[in-house]
């Protein structure tokens, strides 16, 4: 049992140490006592500062002295230390630790070591995405997506739009103020709110030049501190596009070109197949493109000239094969028309290489001949025609018995020759005039040709004088067309000449080495012929 | 007044050599016993206060003559205090903490535990670190370049468990305060 007074006291420290609200007064025994209202005041300042440093209020001042209030103040301390070293911490400062606080001191210097190898980890990350950043070739930026303030952005960008670092330092950007049309950026950001990511948009820009810049743009919505912000990675396309515009006109001019020319402009690959042809075949053979794109070399060309594309493809492989470059072709080639005919055309093909200097095909042009070829065959024709009476002339002639008397010798085969002579040619002259001479000699040839074989040849030999080529002929043959022709002759009225006979001389081919020999002999017979009365056939043996 | 010795590191001698048996180290009751007994026979020939400000004085010259030998001059507070931390720890001097420091006012608020002075000293009702509060005031200065005013607030001697020290840099209005 205690006393009265004691279960006062008892009662008054019980509510100091359990009571939140203390309304216990001092036990009245104790209320002018020193050292009690000592006690007392230091368990009071105990019981607040234990309740200030339970609710974390570390400046609260503790007074008084005494190994509990020392302890208190002691843990205040080490709390305010804490608080102190979390704050350097918070600053970057890692090489804070904790010693004085047991087993905290161990899990908070676990936590700062940790921090600081993640805040590391982060740097490291960060700088590795500031130099991916500033190291990107294409411009790059982050913006807000809400008003476009751009809030980092690379090198590329800065060269691209032609600004200097110093120009854009401390200055808000907008990304709308380079935008070229800020309908087109509403509807990009629209798009990107929607999708969350955009892929080579195509966007045009503007630097501090003015000058537009094309630019490829590929966005990523990301957060920062909350706020959604675009990424945006934009490839400078400006000179592509140039470059693509420039090619693609280029090619138009081409194709025009190609398209409208006369002349047929073609591409083939080394196995002989087209794979482009000008339009303008159709007008040369009458077949549309598609049909000619679809046609082999037989269909193209005539077999004669099928040959030169054979050899020129064969050609064009060896020399691809051994890289050495393309000889350029250049050929006349005769080529079937639809309608059944042919025509002559020139056709000269190049290698077709690529930037990487790679063969990749041949160019041809090929022009169409006809009217070069008709008057070549006019030309060829006049050098061997004798003006007036249009039969062979001596040049022919020449040829011809050159030829023959080839074939004579390697062959065995015979010809004969004819020499004839209009008896009293100067009669016919001096009596009607040169003109009804001269056609007399027209006539004469009229008559000559049309009852000589197809493979016989007439040509005028000088003046009033014949000579007829008679190939695959013996002496007997010629004799029997001398005589035919004699009287033929002989039958016709010239117009105003009247009656007008010939003479003839025939000699066939004996081993003669030349044709001075076999012409001499026909010569001879002639003479002879004349000699014997004229309008009338000799012959040597 | 005549004057014989002016205090140098360098008349610290040559520990090593001249103790290689006895090695570096002493124990705190021997570094107290000078202490100590020099106090009271100071106050015995100047009194309390005058005990005081020697104490404080010569505390200041330790303090400036250790940042000067024993550590590396830095312009970054935190890097100052985890050395001045590391090397008090090292020596076995204390353990130093800081509560508050906020250098742009020039007031700090730090404390020493287990105090080579007087941590574990009985209870006499007033502060007695006076040495360490010179020792303090001249690393604060040292360290900042202007003079500090340090203020042992608590102290084991007074009933509490650690030194606390309250430092304010020294300025027109508190230069009265020293």
């Amino acid at each position: 049992m205690i006393s009265n007074e004691a279960r006062l006291l008892l009662d008054y420290l019980e509510a100091q140490l359990y009571d939140v609200k203390t309304n216990q007064d001092i036990p009245t025994s104790l209320a002018n006592d020193e050292g009690f209202l000592q006690l007392d005041k230091t368990i009071k300042i105990i019981r607040a500062s234990v309740v200030e440093l339970g609710n974390g209020n570390l400046s609260y001042q503790i007074n008084g002295k005494g190994y509990v209030l020392g302890s208190l103040k002691s843990l205040q301390a080490s709390l305010r230390n804490l608080t102190w070293k979390t704050k350097a911490i918070a600053a970057g400062d890692f090489s804070q630790s904790v010693h004085c606080l047991g087993d905290f001191s161990d899990s908070f210097n676990s936590m700062t070591k940790k921090l600081e190898v993640s805040i590391h980890e982060i740097k490291e990350i960060q700088e590795h995405f500031k130099m991916i950043f500033d190291t990107i070739p294409d411009m790059t930026i982050i913006s807000n997506i809400e008003d476009g303030t751009v809030i980092a952005y690379n090198q590329a960008f800065l060269e691209t739009m032609k600004f200097t670092k110093e120009e854009l330092e401390n200055k808000t950007i907008l990304i709308t103020d380079y935008c070229n049309d800020l309908g087109e950026h509403a509807k990009f950001i629209e798009r990107l709110k929607k999708d969350s990511f955009i892929k080579n948009a195509e966007m045009n820009f503007h630097g501090k030049s003015d000058q537009i810049i094309t630019g490829l743009v590929s966005s990523r919505i990301i957060k920062i501190k909350g706020a959604p912000h675009t990424l945006s990675v934009i490839r400078d396309i400006t000179e592509l596009k140039a470059i693509e515009k420039k090619l693609r006109e280029s090619e138009e001019l081409h194709r025009l070109l190609a398209d409208n020319a006369a002349d047929v402009i073609w591409t083939m690959g080394l196995d002989g197949k087209f794979t482009y042809v000008s339009p303008s075949v159709e007008k040369l053979r009458g077949y549309t493109v598609a049909e000619v794109l679809a046609q082999s070399p037989e269909e193209v060309l005539c077999p004669s000239s099928l040959i030169h594309l054979q050899k020129g493809l064969e050609n064009a492989i060896r020399l691809i094969q051994n890289n050495l470059p393309f000889k350029v072709f250049r050929g006349e080639l005769e080529q079937p028309c639809k309608n059944g005919t042919t025509v002559w055309t020139e056709a000269t093909v190049s290698g077709i290489y690529s930037e990487d200097g790679r063969f990749i095909g041949m160019l041809g042009v090929t022009r169409d001949i006809s009217d070069r070829k008709i008057m070549e065959e006019e030309i060829v024709r006049l050098s061997v025609t004798d003006k007036l009476t249009q039969s062979y002339n001596r040049l022919k002639l020449d040829e011809t018995m050159d030829e023959q008397l080839k074939l004579a010798k390697i062959a065995t085969v015979p010809f004969s020759i004819l020499i004839l002579d209009i008896d009293h040619f100067k009669r016919v002259n001096d009596n009607y005039g040169h003109q009804v001479g001269d056609r007399v000699l027209v006539e004469l040839v009229a008559i000559l040709q049309k009852h000589v074989r197809s493979d016989d040849v007439v040509g005028r030999w000088g003046g009033e004088e014949f000579l007829i080529i008679l190939p695959n002929t013996d002496l007997e043959g010629g004799v029997g067309l001398a005589e035919k022709l004699q009287k033929l002759v002989g039958a016709n009225i010239f117009t105003r000449a009247g009656r007008v006979t010939i003479s003839i001389g025939v000699a066939a081919y004996q081993g003669d080495l030349s044709q001075e020999s076999i012409v001499s002999r026909a010569d001879s017979a002639l003479y002879l012929a004349k000699k014997n009365g004229r309008n009338r056939v000799e012959y040597l043996k | 007044m005549e004057k014989k010795y002016e205090f140098s590191w360098d008349l610290l001698g040559d520990i090593e050599a001249g103790r290689p048996n006895m090695g570096n180290t002493t124990r705190v009751e021997i570094y107290r016993l000078m202490q100590f007994t020099f106090r009271d026979i100071i106050e015995k020939h100047v009194g309390w206060e005058k005990t005081n400000e020697i104490f404080y004085d010569a505390g200041q010259l330790a303090g400036k003559e250790f940042y000067l030998h024993m550590l590396e001059k830095t312009d970054n507070l935190n890097a100052f205090i985890n050395q001045l931390q590391d090397v008090l720890k090292e020596l076995g001097m204390g353990i130093l903490r800081i509560e508050e420091a906020d250098m742009e006012k020039g007031e700090l608020t730090l404390t020493i535990s287990e105090d080579l002075d007087c941590s574990g000293l009985p209870e006499t009702g007033y502060e007695i670190c006076t040495y360490d509060e010179g020792f303090i005031s001249a690393l604060l200065e040292s360290f900042a370049g202007i003079p500090f005013i340090v203020k042992e607030i608590d102290c084991w001697c007074t009933g509490d468990r650690t030194c606390r020290f309250s430092a304010k840099a020294k300025n027109e209005g508190n230069q009265s305060e020293k």
